[in-house]
Formats: C-alpha cells, sequence, structure tokens
C-alpha cells in the first residue's frame, strides 16, 4: 500500500512537472481538485495531462448481491469517463467481506476505499480514527447533496462528520402478500392489530401459513418484524431516549408490550413450523409456491422475488407495511428502514486519491446513477427520481410507491451498537422458541445500555 | 450376531447359519449407510441441472428439464477457469513439502530415542487446538512481513505447516510399527540412514503416505480462510473463494453452486480413487513383512 | 533402536524442516494471538491492557458454559460414534468382501463434500414440515418419531452431533485402513487354526495392535471437535437460542460480528486450554489400557 502512494505520489509530481512545463493555465486550475461539480456525465475537461492516481476499491457487490449488475456496469462507465484513474477493484462476497475487511483493520492495512455499513460499522470505523470525512465534498455538490433522502447521508454522520453516501435505501419491512389467498377467505389486508391476529388465526385454521419467516441467522425477525412492531408501540423518540438514557428504559412498559405482542403471534401460528431452521431465502419458498399467505422481508428481496415468483402469482402480489397497533404510541404510517450501504475512503489516502474516490462515490450516487438503481430494482436514495413506468417491474413500482407513502424510521440493528444487537436479536429467537420471556429480554437489553 | 457365536471359544456349531446371517446384516448396515452417502452427491449433480426457480420449488425434486448452461455460467461466476490452476497448483506442492517434511519427522520421531521426543511429539499437537479464525491476523501480519502476501507460496507454506500434525500423527503411527530389524541389517550392511529412509521406510510407508496424500489434498482443495485473507489478486485466487460468489444474503443461486461444486469436486474424486487403491495394494507390494 | 549413537546429526536434520515451518507459521501467530486476550480491543482502534478482565467474563457469561457444554458433548459423541464406526468399517472393508471396493469409494463421500451442500442438504432433509426423514417416519407410522430435529432446542444438539459423525467417520475409516495393512496375515490365520472367532480375533490381536493408531485418531478426534465450526455455522448458526453454540462459534461471533477482538482471542485461548487438557486426559488414560507398549 505505501509503495503504491508512493508511486502515485511521484507519477504525479512528475505530471506537474509536465503541467508546468506546457504552460497550460487551464490545466493548471484542473488538476489538484479533480472533483467535476457537476452531476450530469458530460465528458469531463480533460484538457491537459490527466494525473494518474491509483487506488484500491473493496466492494461486497458481486454475485448474488442485488446491486452486482448495476456496479460492473456503472464502473466500467467510471473506467471510462475518468481513464487516469487506475482502480485496484476487489470484489468479496458479503459474508467474507467482513471478515476479509477486519482481519486488515486489525493488522493496520486498510484498502484506499471500502464498502462501509451504515450506524453501528461507520460509527465504530470513524471513532477510531480510520476514515476520512466528506464534508468538504458535500459543500462542494450542493446539487448533488440535496438530492438525498436525508437518511442516506445522516446514517453515515458521526459527530457532524459525514463519511459516505448510501447507494440506495433499504426498506427492511415490507408486506409481500398474495391478494388471492387473502380473497379465497373472504379476508382483507388488516389496519390493526386486532385484524392481523384474526387474519393469522383464520389463515391457520385453513391450513395456510399466514407468515412465511425464517430465522436462522436471528437478524431478520428483529429486522423485519419486530423493529417496526416496537416502534407502533413505543414511537420514535422513545429508543433515542432510552439510549441517551433520557429517562426512558427498556424495561418500559411499551417495549415489554411490543415483546409480548411478538411472542402472541408466534404463538397463534403466524410462522410456518421450521422458521428456526431456514434462513430469510429460502423462507421465501413456502410464498412462491403459494402455501404462505404472507411473508415479510426487506426490499433486497424485491430482485429475487421478480426472478424467482411465478407469473401467476406475480400478478396477485401487494406489497403493504403493518398496521397500526391500537393504543400505541407509534405513527401508524412509518416503516422500518435503513440506508444501503456506501463507500467510505481511508484516512490515510492523499488528497489525490481522496479526490479521486470522492469522484467515485458521487458517481454512484448522483442522479444519473439513481435512474440506473430504477433499471436493477434497487430501491433509490434520492427524493425524486422518476421512474419509467412502462419499463419497471410491476412489483418495483408497488416498492416505489410504498416508499413514497410512508416515512422511513430506524431499524434497531442500525440503532443499536453492536452488544446491543446481539441481546436483542438473541433475545427475540429466545422468545419465538419459548426459551425466554419478554421481561428476562428487556432486563438483558437494559443492563447493557451503557 | 453374537448369541450365536458360542462362548467357550471352540468351534461353533451354528456357524453355517450363524455367518450366513451374520453376513446379511452386514451388508444391510453397509448399504443403508452407503445410501446416507451417495445421496447427497446425486443430490448434488442432479440439482445442478435445475434452474433456480425449479429448486424454490421443489429442493429434492429430480430435474423435468436439463438446464445444462448453469455449467457455462458457474464456470464464468465462479472464475473456475483461472481459479482451477490455482487450486491444483497450491494442492500439489504443498503435498509434496507435506509429505517430504513430515515423514523425515515422523521417521524420526518412530525410529530414533532422544530426550525432547515426547515434547516435539506434544507440540505438533498444539497446533490443533484452536480454531483458524483466531489466527488469521497474526498469521496475516505475519505473511504481510515477510511480503509473501498475494503469492501462492502464502497458501503453499501454510497449509503445509498446519497439515504437518495429522501427516506426523498418521506416519509416525504407521513407521513405529514397521520392524526395526530390516532398518538395522540396512544400515549395518553400511546404507546412510537417508538412503535407508528413502529406499526401505518410504516405501514401506505406502498405505500411510497415501491417506496423508488424499488427507492432504483434500483439506487443501477446500481450504477457505486462509485463501480469503491472503490472496486478493484475482490471477491466484483458488476455487473455493470462487463458491462464495453463489452465497449472499439477499438471495443464493443454489443451482450455480452445485454445478461449480461438482465441477470442483471431480479432482478430488479422481485423487480419492486412485489413492485408495494403494492403500490397500500397499498390503501386496512387499510393505508387510512376512 | 539402536541406531542412534553414530546418527545423532540425522536427527536434527529429519526434524529441522518440520520443526522450523511449524514454529514461524503455526506455533507464534498462535502465541501472538493469545495475547490480545488480556487486552480490550474492537480490532480497529488501540488494544487497552486490561489484565485477566477477558478471562472473567467469559467465566460469567452463561451462553459461554452453554458453548462448553455443547463442545464437550461433541467431543464424547465424536470419539464414540465416528471411532468405533470408522473403525468396523475398516476391518470389514480390509477383508476380500465381495464390494469392498465399491463400499470404500462411496462411504468416503461425506469427506469430499463441501460443508455447505451437507449442511444445506442435510437441514432440508430434516426439515420439520418438509423434510425426507419425518416423510417416511411418517409413511412408516412413526408420526410421534417426526420430530424438528434441527428447531427444538433441546434436541437440536443431538441432530447435529449425528451429521457431524456422519461427516467424518470414514476420516477413520481410511486411517484404520492403512493401519491395517501393518498387521501380518500369518498371524490372524494362526488364529484361525487355533479356533479363534471373529471377536477373539479383534480383540487379542487387532485392537492390541493397532491401538497407537487409535490413541492417534482419538488426539485427532479431540481436537477437530473443539474446533467444529463449519457445519453448526452452516445448518444453525448457534441456534436455535444457542441450543447448538459451540465455543468456535461462540468465538467467531464475539471475534467478528461484535467487534470484540480481545475478548475473542481470549476465548480462543480458553479453547486451547481445554483442548490441551482433555487429550493429556485421553492420552494418558490410554496408556494405561495398553501396558505393552
Amino acid at each position: 500500500m505505501k509503495k503504491q502512494i508512493i508511486c502515485a505520489i511521484l507519477a504525479i509530481s512528475l505530471l506537474f512537472a509536465f503541467a508546468g512545463c506546457s504552460g497550460k493555465p487551464a490545466s493548471q486550475e484542473n488538476t489538484p481538485s479533480q472533483t467535476p461539480s457537476r452531476e450530469e456525465t458530460t465528458t469531463p475537461a480533460a484538457q491537459a495531462v490527466p494525473e494518474k492516481v491509483k487506488f484500491s476499491l473493496w466492494h461486497s457487490y458481486v454475485g448474488t448481491d442485488q446491486r452486482a449488475p448495476f456496479m460492473e456496469a456503472r464502473m466500467s462507465q467510471f473506467r471510462e469517463q475518468y481513464p487516469n484513474y487506475e482502480i485496484d477493484e476487489q470484489k468479496i462476497p458479503r459474508d467474507q467481506y467482513q471478515t476479509k475487511l477486519k482481519t486488515q483493520a486489525a493488522a493496520g492495512q486498510l484498502p484506499d476505499a471500502f464498502v462501509v455499513w451504515p450506524n453501528a460499522m461507520t460509527i465504530e470505523f470513524a471513532t477510531s480514527n480510520l476514515l476520512a470525512d466528506i464534508n468538504d465534498l458535500l459543500e462542494r455538490n450542493p446539487e448533488w447533496r440535496d438530492g438525498f433522502v436525508s437518511r442516506a447521508l445522516d446514517e453515515f454522520t458521526v459527530d457532524g462528520k459525514t463519511y459516505s453516501a448510501g447507494l440506495g435505501v433499504s426498506v427492511t419491512s415490507i408486506v409481500f402478500y398474495n391478494k388471492a389467498l387473502f380473497d379465497k377467505y373472504n379476508l382483507s389486508y388488516p389496519q390493526s392489530y386486532e385484524e392481523l391476529k384474526n387474519v393469522i388465526t383464520t389463515f391457520v385454521k385453513n391450513g395456510v401459513i399466514p407468515i412465511a419467516h425464517g430465522n436462522k441467522p436471528k437478524w431478520p425477525a428483529q429486522s423485519t418484524i419486530f423493529s417496526l412492531m416496537a416502534n407502533r408501540e413505543t414511537g420514535s423518540e422513545w429508543l433515542d431516549n432510552v439510549l441517551a438514557k433520557n429517562g426512558a428504559q427498556f424495561t418500559d412498559p411499551e417495549f415489554i408490550r411490543a415483546l409480548e405482542k411478538f411472542e402472541e403471534i408466534t404463538k397463534l401460528g403466524a410462522f410456518n413450523k421450521d422458521f428456526i431452521s431456514l434462513d430469510n431465502v429460502q423462507m421465501r419458498d413456502y410464498f412462491y409456491k403459494g402455501q404462505a399467505a404472507m411473508m415479510i422481508d426487506g426490499s433486497w428481496a424485491v430482485p429475487d422475488v421478480i426472478a424467482k415468483a411465478p407469473e401467476d402469482l406475480k400478478a396477485n402480489i401487494e406489497l403493504d407495511i403493518l398496521p397500526g397497533f391500537e393504543g400505541g404510541k407509534g405513527d401508524p404510517n412509518v416503516m422500518s428502514g435503513v440506508s444501503a450501504t456506501g463507500i467510505a475512503i481511508n484516512k490515510k489516502v492523499s488528497p489525490q486519491q481522496k479526490a479521486a474516490i470522492e469522484d467515485l462515490i458521487v458517481f454512484l450516487t448522483n442522479s444519473e446513477a439513481q435512474q440506473m438503481y430504477a433499471e436493477y430494482n434497487i430501491p433509490v436514495s434520492y427524493k425524486n427520481v422518476t421512474i419509467d413506468k412502462s419499463k419497471a417491474d410491476p412489483i418495483y413500482i408497488k416498492l416505489t410507491e410504498l416508499i413514497s407513502k410512508h416515512p422511513l424510521v430506524t431499524v434497531y440493528d442500525s440503532a443499536l451498537n453492536s452488544e446491543l444487537t446481539e441481546i436483542v436479536n438473541n433475545g427475540i429467537q429466545g422468545i419465538m422458541v419459548g426459551k425466554q420471556t419478554p421481561e428476562e429480554v428487556a432486563k438483558q437489553l437494559q443492563a447493557a445500555v451503557k | 450376531m453374537e448369541n450365536v457365536i458360542k462362548a467357550n471359544g471352540g468351534k461353533d456349531l451354528l456357524s453355517g447359519v450363524g455367518k450366513r446371517f451374520r453376513k446379511l446384516l452386514l451388508y444391510a448396515l453397509l448399504y443403508f449407510v452407503a445410501i446416507t452417502t451417495v445421496y447427497p452427491l446425486l443430490w448434488m449433480v442432479y440439482t445442478s441441472f435445475k434452474s433456480n426457480q425449479d429448486i424454490s420449488m421443489n429442493t429434492l425434486a429430480l430435474p423435468t428439464k436439463l438446464h445444462f448452461e448453469n455449467y457455462l455460467e458457474a464456470w464464468k461466476t465462479a472464475r473456475i477457469g483461472e481459479y482451477f490452476f490455482n487450486s491444483i497448483l497450491v494442492a500439489v506442492v504443498s503435498i509434496i513439502f507435506t509429505i517430504l517434511v513430515g515423514a523425515s519427522a515422523a521417521f524420526i520421531l518412530a525410529k530414533f530415542k532422544f530426550k525432547m521426543q515426547r515434547l516435539v511429539y506434544t507440540s505438533f499437537i498444539i497446533g490443533m487446538l484452536i480454531p483458524i479464525q483466531s489466527i488469521l491476523v497474526p498469521l496475516f501480519i505475519q505473511m504481510r512481513n515477510f511480503k509473501l502476501l498475494d503469492s501462492r507460496w502464502s497458501l503453499i507454506l501454510s497449509y503445509t505447516a498446519f497439515g504437518l500434525p495429522m501427516a506426523i500423527f498418521i506416519l509416525e503411527s504407521f513407521i513405529r510399527d514397521l520392524p526395526s530389524e530390516i532398518l538395522e541389517s540396512a544400515v549395518i550392511d553400511g546404507s546412510s540412514v537417508p538412503r535407508a529412509f528413502f529406499k526401505l521406510i518410504l516405501p514401506m510407508s505406502r498405505p500411510a503416505l497415501a491417506t496423508v496424500i488424499i488427507l492432504s489434498f483434500l483439506n487443501n482443495w477446500k481450504e477457505f480462510s486462509f485463501a480469503l485473507i491472503f490472496i486478493s489478486d484475482e490471477a491466484k485466487k483458488t476455487l473455493p473463494l470462487g463458491l462464495y460468489n453463489f452465497l449472499g444474503a439477499e438471495t443464493n443461486n443454489y443451482a450455480g453452486l452445485t454445478a461449480a461444486l461438482v465441477i470442483s469436486s471431480i479432482p478430488v474424486l479422481i485423487m480419492y480413487l486412485f489413492m485408495q487403491e494403494q492403500v490397500i495394494k500397499g498390503m501386496t507390494a512387499g510393505a508387510v513383512k512376512g | 533402536m539402536e541406531l542412534i549413537s553414530r546418527n545423532r546429526k540425522y536427527i536434527f536434520i529429519g526434524l529441522f524442516p518440520a520443526v522450523a515451518l511449524y514454529i514461524i507459521f503455526v506455533i507464534y501467530p498462535i502465541v501472538r494471538s493469545f495475547f490480545y486476550g488480556f487486552y480490550e480491543w474492537n480490532g480497529l482502534g488501540e488494544p487497552i491492557y486490561i489484565g485477566l478482565k477477558n478471562f472473567q467474563d467469559i467465566l460469567k457469561d452463561n451462553i459461554f458454559w452453554l458453548s462448553f457444554k455443547n463442545n464437550i458433548f461433541v467431543v464424547v459423541a465424536s470419539i464414540l460414534g465416528q471411532i468405533p464406526l470408522g473403525l468396523f468399517l475398516a476391518i470389514v472393508l480390509n477383508s476380500k468382501l465381495k464390494g469392498a471396493g465399491f463400499f470404500r469409494s462411496v462411504l468416503f463421500i461425506p469427506m469430499i463434500l463441501s460443508t455447505v451442500v451437507v449442511g444445506l442438504l442435510w437441514s432440508t432433509l430434516l426439515n420439520y414440515q418438509m423434510g425426507v426423514v419425518n416423510y417416511i417416519l411418517q409413511s412408516l407410522g412413526l408420526e410421534k418419531l417426526a420430530l424438528d430435529w434441527l428447531g427444538n432446542p433441546d434436541i437440536a444438539m443431538y441432530t447435529v452431533c449425528a451429521v457431524i459423525i456422519w461427516q467424518f467417520f470414514s476420516l477413520y475409516m481410511i486411517i484404520f485402513l492403512a493401519a491395517l495393512q501393518n498387521i501380518p496375515n500369518d498371524i490372524l490365520e494362526a488364529a484361525n487354526i487355533d479356533g479363534a472367532n471373529e471377536l477373539r480375533k479383534f480383540f487379542s490381536i487387532t485392537l492390541p495392535m493397532l491401538w497407537p493408531t487409535v490413541m492417534t485418531a482419538v488426539v485427532l478426534c479431540i481436537s477437530g471437535s473443539m474446533r467444529s465450526f463449519d457445519l453448526v455455522y452452516v445448518m444453525t448458526q448457534g441456534g436455535p437460542a444457542n441450543a447448538t453454540e459451540l465455543m468456535a462459534t461462540y468465538m467467531y461471533n464475539k471475534t467478528f460480528s461484535v467487534y470484540k477482538y480481545g475478548y475473542g482471542s481470549a476465548v480462543s485461548l480458553v479453547i486451547f486450554v481445554i483442548s490441551f487438557g482433555l487429550i493429556l486426559i485421553s492420552q494418558s488414560l490410554m496408556r494405561k489400557k495398553n501396558s505393552d507398549r
């Protein structure tokens, strides 16, 4: 890594020397900052000698990742537009990405640019002083910056400094339901908790799985279902108060009520009996086969649904969110979601590399890129993206409508640090298999709040 | 079975019937176990010809239509073309080193008496006692210091080193059972110890050597963690790294995965079938003392 | 054994490559990793020395003790399951039984398959609702036995152990197959003439001669079981509700998921100490049994 930086600096200094000799004032103006402060992709002013900048980029948008085809297409466009950038691109499948990155981090050898997850991971890396912030980039590009939904930037911001921008957003709690099955048993989509229970019991009586679910990895129940249920009971500020130790605690009745309601629907038989042995991908099979009336998953499931659901089922798939809970303090109109991952910059890079990576960050998230998200069925992170309804898949269109109707609130594994996240994930799984009570889980959580 | 054997060691009268019954039971057991071991392999093969949609609908059913394109797609996605060569190279070189280094150490430990013997033997156990993930970081730093990162040598050296305990244990206990007289008479007749090692001990240890080769090849071929951490250069990656391209948090591509696995299982199967013969043949190739 | 005096130098030459390689690439990193156990470190910033605190926390953590209990269970089940089964099959398939070659090949398949395939397939076969195993049991009228093999916290561990035994028994089978080649045929034939039946031959001749190999197998088995990770991770991820948590999955979780690298390293040190202890115990027990060694 050090060697490459030195080579890059030497090369750049030589080019500076050349630029100086050629006597073109325009080039000298262009070379230092390197960032085109425009979003449109008109050909850049590659007048004089563009400096060669090398940097390494690690990302997980490969293989079965939702963003893999987008990334491949966009990166070749990037390379075309900036031929002077030499990018050592490492594509690592998501599960292995964390292992490899953290090993290199522990050895003090992070790549120049790498994907980070919002919230917990960004906080850990930022407070350990490993990231360079992009506040000045945001200052210089107000149009680009203002296009984002606030979440896409806020969740990468620590103590006023922003470190990345999300390549889209992820809604974590979408209820995909099979309208035909609802019609068959004269049910309409539930609008309250009582109605939800009624729907569940009716389906159970008729041998239909009410909600397909898979919680082997422990996070799906918390992320796709419970986070929103808790919000319905407690409202959004409550969690902030708990974490800030500002008068609220996990042992408050609202939160315990949320856990109890979750326990209740589990006991009513809401989920397929083997939910504990399936992950959130395998559970979708029940829905595709028409054996489950609903499935609750995140927006990342949309490409999979589009690819694997049988055509006759697709015509009947509707998207909605959890109903409001009567007596709950939460806004019934919100749904849980989080920013997608984004590219962060290693604090140790040279100014030229930082500029180059900032170009990349902009390029991957500007309005043109957002258009491409739509083409690849990725939920966008910009406020206003016009989607070509004639070309987009109907399910993706339903997704975007859902997003426009319902504001996002935070997911628990984003708001909590990794230790609390582990406790809540384990606790929810424990409740689902009857090994823990809501009170116990609440107590464990509160005990770990620092 | 045992109730047809008479207790006092003489020839049992029911030996005829007892024997047939026992044989039948034995075959039943063998076939039962064999079914449980063959089915997964068959499943892997026939699933590789289904589409992901088919697999979603019914994980266990036979394919109705053969999707040969899975193999082309798997070849590309798992980058089998590039990674295959690396895997073979690393595995083969590691085995050669493991055998040479391990067999000589095993020989010394088995046939020589010296003070630190117990200690040396025991210290080889140490490396097998902690999970691999614990040493990823220190080993990574080590490889970086030796400037071996992104080189096949990092894999070869670590696979050899970590494969030594098993190789040494298996070879040591085998060589210890070889009769010392043959070795001593060779030395008395003027042969040097190394010569005796290469000309006598190694050939006589063929069954154990074949076993070590099989197990080392298997471990090296499937090894993943070190390859993930040490190698970033596409040109040097090994097969297991490509396989994870089919699995993700958002979706799984079992069709591609099984196709890639079928392809990558072939060398192992061939290696096993060949070596397995060597294990048994060793018996007749003059390995055992007469 | 009288090769000693003149040939001492070969001891050094023969051992040096192995020992050197091993110390550099195995011992040294392991020792370094233990050091982290005495620090509080998230793997990113600066490590902070905290002495024995990690170890105190480990001893206080219920989940650790649960994983310890599960691991011991795996070790015992593996020793009692894999080794006898491997030994039995090796003896049977070493003979001129018809089809021995076929069985030797076929029974080795579990070792060849990738853990992902094994984990995925067995999870599917053992699925409570749709699995083949339960389907067969139900058609045989044995519905009471059609349990939630991987989802019931009370039996999940047994199920996982069974799959682990299935995956590894052939490892011991081939080790014993090799060792059996060393037993001279004439001794066995002499015993036949004397009228000894199979069992007596086994206990009086075969087993004593194989005992060193059995000891080796036990060492491999203990160390392998204490490190069990892949299969459990794929099949249950340590669930449901930590019912199948093993020390290695517990350690992995703390190291790579929860940013508690120092704590994870402390867990590794604990795993090491326990494994080493178990091996020493087993070795001394087995050596006592074998008086003529």
